[in-house]
This record gives C-alpha cells, structure tokens and sequence, in this order.
C-alpha cells in the first residue's frame, strides 16, 4: 500500500482498521478485487475520491465488548489460529476478549470460569460444551443476565435444554462419518482396520469415533475394526500405535480421531510403509507433521475443521447480537467440510496465520 | 525378624547352596532389583505367551524399550531425588522446553542440533539449580515448589511459539546417535541400523549405570543416601546436605532434559506438550515398584529402569494382546497396582531371607 493510501486511511476514523479489514477480507476469501470494493466502501482504497467514501455508509460501529472464551484445553496448538480469529474479529469490531477455561480438560474449572465471565457482566460468553450436561446451569445463568452465549468447537447433544444460541465447529459425529466413508472407499472387502482415540470418552473425539464405527457397520463391507487407546502424549501414542501395527500385520488402515494420534497414525505408515504399501491412513487436525507425512504420501488425507473461524464467527456472531439487541440471532455454522489431500496440502503448509504457524496479519 | 519361622534355611554361613530354590533365594536376598526383576519376567513369560511370540521380536521390543528409555531416564532422575528426601513434579515439563528449545533454536537461527542439545541440557540444569535453591534457601516443600515450577515452564513453552509444535529437522550423525531408528526389516539386527532402533533404551543403560556407580562407588552418592536416611546426623559428620539435594536437583534436571531430547531426536517432533501431566506420576511409580522409597533414604536406579521397563510393557502389551480403548486403562491401572504387590511381596522374602 502506498503512503497516499495511508495517509487517506488515517484521515478515515470511521470503518474498520486496515488491519482488520485484510484479515477480514482475508478470511471471507476475498481475492484483491474483493478487497478493494471493500475499502472502497470505507473510502480507503488509493484512487478512490473522499467523496465517493461519503456516500457510503460509516459501516458497522465499533463497541468496547468484552467477549469471554471458555475453552477445555486453553494451551493446545489447535486453538492457536482460534485466538488469531478472535484478535482479528474483535480488531474489526473494537471488542475485547478473555481467553480462559482449562489447561487439561476439567469441567468444573470451565464452568467456574463461565461463573466468574457472568459475574463480571460479559458482553456474551463462547464456550466448548465438552460436557453433555455440566454447563446447562450456568448457560441459564448467562442467559438470565441477558449474555449471549455460543458454542464453539464442542457442542451439546441434540435435543439438550442447553440455552446456548448456536454452535459454530464441526458437527463431530458426521465428521467422523463423512470421513469413515471417504477411506472406507480405500479398505478391501472383508477388511481390518485400527481406530485410535487418545482419551476415550472424550466429548471431542468420541462422536467422531461413533461416526467413524457407524460408517463401518452402514457400509456392509465387512470390514473389522479393533478400537485402541493411544493415550496421552504424542510419544505414547506413537508407540502403542507402533505396538498395534507390530502386532496385527493384517491391518489395512490406520484412523485417528484427533491431532495427535493422527499424527502417530502417520509416523507409524512412515517407518513402515502402509499407504505406499497400499494401506490407508486418514484422520484429523492440521498437526505440521502429519501435512509433511500427507505431502510425502505417508497418509491420504486428514479433516480441517478451520480453527480460525472457531473464534472468529462466535466473536462475530455476539457482537451483532449485543448490537442489534437480540435481533440479529447467532447462527449454527459448520466449519468442517474441508480435506487436506497431497493435492492441496501445499496450501496448508505455508506460514499462515489462518493455520496459526504465523501470527503476522496477511498482506 | 525372628528367622526360625522361614523355610528350612540353614543358618551357618558357610552352607553351600544346593538346589535351584535356594539359589534363587540367595540370588533374591543380594540385590533389592531382585523383586522388579522377578515381575518383569514374570510379564514377559504373560505377554509372550499371550502374543504367540511376538513380544520378544526385535521390532516389538525396539518399541517397548524406546518408552523405557524415556520414562527410566526421568524415573532414575527421580530416584535420584527421593532418596535425598526430595521430589521434582516439573520434570514433565522439563522434558517438553530442552527441546522445544533446541529445535526452535535450529529452525529460526540455524544453530547444530548438538549445540542446541547442550544448551537444553543445561536450561534443564539450570531449572534443577532453582528448584533446588528455592527448595532449600527458602524452605519451601519441593512438592510445592516444582508444581510451580512446571506451571511456569509449562506456560513458557506454549507461549514461545503459540503452542505449534516444531518439525525438528534431522542431522546426521546427531539423530542416529541420539534417537532417530534406521532399523528396516532387511537389516541384520548387529548392524549399525539394528542399533540405531534401540538408542534411546542404549543411551538411558548406559546413564542409569554411571549413575548407579555414583550412587554406590562414590562419596558423592554416599552424601545423597545420607542425606536421606538421616539429615541431622549427615550435617553432624560434614555433609552439606543443602548442596547435596541442589546437586540432586540440577542431575535430575539435566536428565530429564536429554530425555526430552531423544524423545525429539526419535520423532524429529518438538511437541510444546511431549511432556504430559502423566510422565513424572508414571515415572514416580517406576521408581517405586522398582524399590525406592517414598520416605528417602534408600533407592536404586537399576530397579527404576526396570521398573521403566514394566511400565513400558504393560503400556504396550496390552494393545498387542488386543484390549479395547474402553477398558484398557482397567487393565494398565490393576496391573500397575498388581507389580507393586508382586514386588513388595518378593521384597519382604528377600529380607526375611537375610535376617
């Protein structure tokens, strides 16, 4: 951009921020012509007359809001270009936000942290309901004190009392089944697969799962499944997956159902050649580790479930119900439908802070 | 113990020992290992059988071994620690930022792997130093004050790079020295590659038994015992305990970090969370059923490594004999408690049999 632009940008209080506006134009997809309507209409693109800009609305107000996020796993890698899309949605629309909840999945640490965002009157409360009945009381509360709140990432089952007013991830039982009919296409007739989970029970990972298995017994291809508890740690599940494969040489495919053992899933098809042996690997979440092993074809595919959006929809979507007074509802959204295959993980692999392995704004 | 109650041991000294029994017995009374060793065996015998003879594969065990190079490297460390009375819960997270450190230091600045390795090693001395200083100095149960220090860690690592974790590249020689697997079925299991699958098990061998040495050869480890089994006396007679348990603080720390750095070395991974909550409990619990005391005093590094090895196996085993993810942790969690009695109770024989 050059320095006359610049200059009309400062003389532009209304509209949005230039940093906002790219990450938002960014986001939404919009290519360079997209994005110099879009200036356009805040009067920012160079060449663009001041007069021109006066036309048009001043756009959407910024509002000091302050926003609280609950999440049940505060520190992981997921959730990285999660806070870059809240940063940047409350950038563009001048809220504030609180990143809380727990380190390591406890419930009770998230719904203290829910308690103490409605006692400090939060603008609207986002919130992982990682549990199918633990937060309905406090989702009340919010709702009682006139805070929205949305779910993000993890949501309550159907047909719950929960009050929440959308969820914006990926529906997580029909991702594993979409994904389950995807490489069931690549196992035999007849036949064997391993499934892993690395905390079973968990309520992100289980419904994928479920769905995974589902898919399975829906297919009538008679293929067998042994399901395995990878546990904790990377290094942990690397070897238990390792032991499995060692141990079951039949095995056609390898399945995770979260990032980590995903990644395990990968480094084991590595060392020993499964997919280039004609197997399949398949699983979820954008580890760096298993794009390397996807671009060397070591496994097919994984899901995206667009961590970015996860935060900044939620923000989004609270900001304009605050603003419009109930009146613009929040939405369900589905962020999922997106696999990275050897044809488009070079994409993925870039330094981009839509992935989180960058936290500098695109240009 | 009053030993006329035991089985028909002579007790005249110069009795030759005649059946198989009896010197197994002896061999149970001379070494306090004796009692995890007998349960390692006796999982081996289960999981071999239970495997038709898969688990004593050189495949099969590069895998077990490699976890019980990890967790007896930071079970040794413990031992260490335990035995001066104290204990260091931010090992975990010691073991995630050695790492972590090295391979953000080689991707963004281009420093070698060895030199990052070394400098890990010494951010984990370092750590131990403060946790010892703070531990002794101010007075602060170690418990307390290593909980801290892995909440403290554990936020540094996750912040220095937004919780990514790094594709740590590879260097030869340094990662077939220090983790990285070679091994392909073709190759003879007494080549370098054959070695190259059991580096991490080669590497915490070889530390557990300088170790070991220390501990039993050396002034130093006759300090730390004394240190543990009775401070005021230690004191009394010159040891500078305080020193002592520091000294401690920073071996476990710097073993702990080159465990994280195999662990890197073996995935070419540096995984801000490599280090979960459970390694320094599984660790503990290797250092325990291999026979260190939770009271201090008394311990020993060769049975935490096998301890290790039972961990391992049992973390292992158990897919390999085909348990579901559902009750999978029913099985490891009794078994866990299972070795311990097995091993307590082979341990109480032993010094019934040396009374």
């Amino acid at each position: 951009m050059d320095d006359e632009t610049k200059d009309l940008m400062e003389m532009v209080n209304a509209g949005i921020s230039r940093r906002s506006a790219f990450a938002l134009a960014g986001k939404l997809g919009l290519g360079a012509a997209g994005l110099a309507s879009g200036l356009a209409g805040a009067g920012l693109a160079g060449g663009i007359s001041a007069a021109r800009a006066a036309d048009s609305s001043p756009g959407l107000p910024k509002k000091p809001y302050k926003f609280h996020f609950v999440c049940h796993v505060t520190l992981d890698q997921f959730f990285t270009p999660t806070v870059y899309g809240i940063q940047d949605a409350c950038a563009a629309f001048g809220c504030s936000y609180q990143w809380t909840g727990s380190q390591k999945n406890v419930v009770s640490e998230m719904v203290s942290a829910m308690q103490t965002a409605i006692a400090q009157k939060s603008d609207g409360i986002a919130v992982c309901l990682v549990d199918p009945t633990a937060f309905d009381a406090a989702t009340d509360m919010a709702a009682q004190a006139g805070i929205p709140v949305v779910a993000f990432n993890a949501d309550v089952p159907v047909g719950s009392p929960n009050k929440r007013l959308s969820y914006v991830g990926q529906p997580l039982y029909q991702s594993g089944y979409n994904s389950a009919l995807k490489w069931l296409k690549l196992i035999p007739k007849g036949g064997h697969v391993m499934l892993s989970i690395g905390v079973p029970g968990s309520l992100n990972t289980q419904p994928r799962l479920d769905g995974y298995i589902q898919a399975i017994k829906d297919s009538n291809s008679g293929v067998t499944y042994d399901v395995v508890n990878t546990g904790p740690d990377p290094a942990t599940e690397i070897s238990r997956v390792e032991s499995y494969y060692l141990s079951h040489k039949n095995v056609n495919g390898l399945f995770g159902t979260g990032g980590s053992d995903t990644y395990a899933c990968g480094f084991v098809s590595n060392k020993y050649g499964l997919v280039k042996g004609g197997g399949a690997v398949a699983g979820f979440d954008l580890f760096p580790q298993t794009l390397d092993f996807i671009k060397a074809g070591d496994v097919n595919f994984t899901t995206d479930q667009q961590a970015y959006l996860q935060g900044f929809l939620p923000v989004q979507q609270m900001y304009l119900y605050k603003l419009s007074g109930g009146l613009v509802g929040p939405a369900n959204s589905d962020t999922s439908q997106a696999y990275v295959t050897k044809d488009n993980v070079d994409a993925y692999v870039g330094k981009s802070r839509f992935e989180g392995r960058s936290d500098v704004e695109p240009t | 113990m009053p030993p006329t109650e035991t089985k028909p041991a002579k007790k005249t000294g110069v009795k030759v020992p005649h059946t198989m029994t009896e010197r197994l017995l002896i061999l149970l009374s001379r070494y306090r290992e004796a009692s995890i060793a007998v349960v390692a065996i006796v999982l081996v015998i289960y999981f071999q059988f239970g495997s038709d003879g898969g688990f004593l594969s050189p495949q099969f065990m590069s895998v077990v071994l490699r976890d019980t190079g990890r967790l007896g490297l930071i079970a040794a460390a413990e031992v260490m620690l335990m035995i001066t009375g104290e204990i260091d819960l931010s090992l975990s997270a010691i073991f995630s930022i050695a790492p972590y450190v090295m391979a953000l230091l080689s991707v963004t600045y281009g420093v070698p792997l060895a030199v990052g390795a070394l400098i890990g090693v010494l951010i984990g001395i370092l750590v131990g130093a403060i946790n010892g200083i703070i531990t002794v100095r101010f007075k602060v149960p170690s418990l307390i004050t290593t909980v801290g220090m892995l909440f403290f860690l554990q936020g540094i690592v996750v912040s220095i790079y937004n919780s990514q974790p790094i594709v740590a590249p590879v260097e030869q020689p340094f990662n077939a020295i220090f983790g990285q697997s070679l091994y392909q079925p073709s190759d003879a299991l007494l080549s370098w590659h054959g070695i190259t699958a059991f580096t991490p098990f080669l590497w915490a061998a070889v530390l557990v038994l300088v170790l070991a040495l220390v501990l039993n050869r050396t002034t130093f480890g006759l300090h730390t015992i004394a240190t543990g089994s009775n401070i005021i006396g230690a004191r009394e007679i010159g040891v500078r305990t305080d020193r002592m348990k520091i000294y401690n603080f920073m071996i476990a720390g710097g073993f702990a970090a080159f465990a994280g750095i195999i662990n890197t070395a073996q995935f070419t991974s540096a995984d801000p969370q490599a280090g979960s909550p459970f390694l320094t409990p599984q660790a503990i619990a290797a250092a325990v059923i291999g026979g260190t005391s939770l009271l201090g005093g008394s311990g020993t590094v060769i049975g935490a490594l096998i301890g290790a090895f039972v961990v391992a196996s049992l973390n292992n085993g158990l897919v390999m004999i085909g348990a579901q993810a559902t009750v999978s942790d029913i099985y490891l969690g009794a078994a866990i408690i299972a070795a311990m009695i097995l091993s307590i109770q082979v341990d109480r024989l032993r010094t019934r049999r040396r009374v």
